[in-house]
């Protein structure tokens, strides 16, 4: 009871420390551009937001460990990499799945007059292959805006939020916790833009139900590998290498024009059945892990 | 964690400090550069952070020599090796500190660049030349760690420099006989770029990560290998 207590205290200060600062950042560049943030054309204050506010999850993290004189147990940052080597090929090989998955949607929405084989165009010497393969690289190294996230969410909001609800709710709870940590971006055209029907709540809801699943599949590689990294390369691959990223590394020029004129919201729409399943298919494995394993659960 | 490496971080204690003054002044020297000439001249921005990239990433290097240097002594060694997994543990240790070294110079890079585009706009990115170096001294800091075990740091530097040798007398060689058209007549800067985007250059980019990679494990595993049998061959 009294553990239950003291992970509800520490939870509300993380979830303070994590959501403010972003909201005060974004407040303040809308203010100073007059304008949505990300409906202007300041690629690169849009760029250092984006950077900087993914780290403040993880530095929520590290205050609120330190504020709470929690010490530093369980903190998912020994790399495993030997043993949990697996893991990480298979946190990549996951999200690429799944972008291919995005691809074909997109180009089932919105492409139709294309044949699959139109979609693509290689260059002559396969340049947009070497292009994507630089790309994934990029992104499995660098992915320390990643980390930020996910060190703060899958390193200490869902420990925190399992043992309080379960994990099936704590993975749906998660999910909306960082959907809506989203918010202040979503507001300012980030995904969506600003000229939808419902702008901003239909964005935030489809962000918190995309979180969702992201939240199932993430929450479920952390606790599979007993590492941070594996979700944190999964979440910049996500990030950096997205069905869009992939067209115009690799696609012919009428399909990145197709790609561009799709709506944004629409595809999401789209999206969102997928969404769903892998929730529903990674909080399964997640209880599945848990009756095979009873004793090994907090 | 393992207690080898726990020995490895607080010998290198130092040396992280060290880092980090190092690229603090590197990153206040960058923003000043990038403040003043970054929108007039990007190219040059991307000049300066690569230098300065270049120039962490080779003291850096330094300091890992330096730190397999402190351990070649046969009392450690025979301790090292009279442990349970003792020889496993000791190279893994150097494995992750090299690793963790180079690792922190490429984060530092990151920031910097993220904060010089925010300056002078995305034209002043130098993150792939950071993360190509990256790639580039991951693997020839691994390929000399063998050599380091089995024969010593200071017969394993040689090879390294053997190694830096052939490539940038390879080079050197290209510049002096090869076709260099391409950097004549037009902005060489712009002719570079073009260069790294097409044709052979833009699957060595691609592909060294990888390779790097897998140099760097192919590097340890021969090092778990030979660890011992470099044991009985340091003089001291």
């Amino acid at each position: 009871m009294k553990n239950n207590k003291m992970n509800v205290y520490r939870l509300l200060i993380f979830l303070i420390l994590a959501f403010a600062p972003l909201w005060i950042l974004a407040l303040c560049t809308n203010s100073a551009l007059g304008m949505p943030l990300y409906e202007s054309t300041n690629a690169e204050i849009i760029y250092m937001v984006g950077v900087f506010g993914m780290m403040f999850p993880a530095i929520a993290h590290l205050l609120t460990r330190l504020f709470t004189k929690e010490g530093f147990d369980n903190t998912y940052l020994m790399p495993n990499a030997e043993k949990g080597f697996r893991y990480y090929a298979a946190a990549v090989l996951t999200k690429l799945i799944l972008v291919f998955i995005e691809l074909i949607l997109l180009w089932l929405v919105f492409m139709r007059e294309l044949s699959f084989d139109e979609l693509w165009n290689f260059g002559k010497d396969g340049e947009a292959v070497a292009a994507l393969l630089l790309q994934l690289a990029f992104c499995i190294i660098i992915c320390f805006p990643a980390f930020g996230e996910e060190w703060g969410w899958r390193g200490y909001m869902m420990p925190k939020l399992i043992p309080l609800l379960g994990k099936p709710f704590a993975v749906i709870a998660g999910g909306i916790l960082w959907g809506l940590w989203h918010a202040p971006l979503t507001i300012s055209g980030h995904n969506f833009g600003v000229d939808y029907p419902g702008f901003p709540y239909l964005g935030i809801l489809f962000m918190c139900i995309f979180c969702v699943g992201e939240n199932a599949l993430l929450t479920y590689i952390t606790e599979k590998s007993g590492t941070i990294y594996p979700a944190a390369i999964c979440h910049s691959i996500n990030n950096g290498l997205g069905a869009l990223v992939v067209l115009k590394l690799c696609g012919s020029s009428r399909a990145v024009e197709l790609a561009e004129q799709a709506s944004p919201i629409e595809s999401m729409r789209y999206y969102l059945p997928v969404s769903v399943v892998i929730t529903v298919v990674f909080t399964w494995l997640l209880i599945r892990k848990e009756k095979r394993n009873p004793e090994k659960v907090d | 964690m393992d207690g080898f490496l726990y020995k490895d971080l607080r010998q290198a204690k130092i040396y992280f400090l060290v880092l980090l003054i190092c690229q603090a002044i590197v990153a206040v020297l960058q923003f000043f550069f990038a403040a003043i000439m970054g929108a007039s001249d990007p190219a040059l921005t991307v000049m300066i952070g690569s230098m300065f990239c270049l120039l962490m990433f080779m003291i850096v290097n330094m300091f890992n020599k330096t730190l397999c240097a402190t351990d070649e002594r046969r009392g450690w060694l025979y301790f090292a090796v009279s442990t349970p997994d003792g020889a496993k543990r000791q190279v893994k240790s150097k494995f992750t500190i090299h690793f963790l070294m180079d690792l922190m110079v490429l984060i530092f890079n990151f920031f910097i660049d993220t904060i010089c585009v925010g300056i002078c706009g995305q034209e002043s990115s130098y993150i792939v030349v950071a993360f190509t170096l990256f790639c580039f001294y991951l693997m020839i800091g691994a390929i000399e760690l063998p050599f380091a075990f089995r024969y010593g740091t200071e017969k394993g530097g040689k090879v390294k420099v053997i190694a830096l040798i052939v490539i940038l007398g390879s080079i050197l060689l290209y510049g002096l006989f090869g076709d260099i058209s391409f950097l004549l007549g037009e902005n060489p800067w712009e002719a570079l770029k073009r260069l790294f985007k097409t044709g052979v250059m833009i699957w060595v980019l691609a592909l060294l990560p990888y390779v790097s990679c897998m140099v760097f494990y192919f590097c340890y595993r021969i090092s778990l290998k030979v660890y011992t049998k470099g044991v009985d061959s340091y003089e001291k």
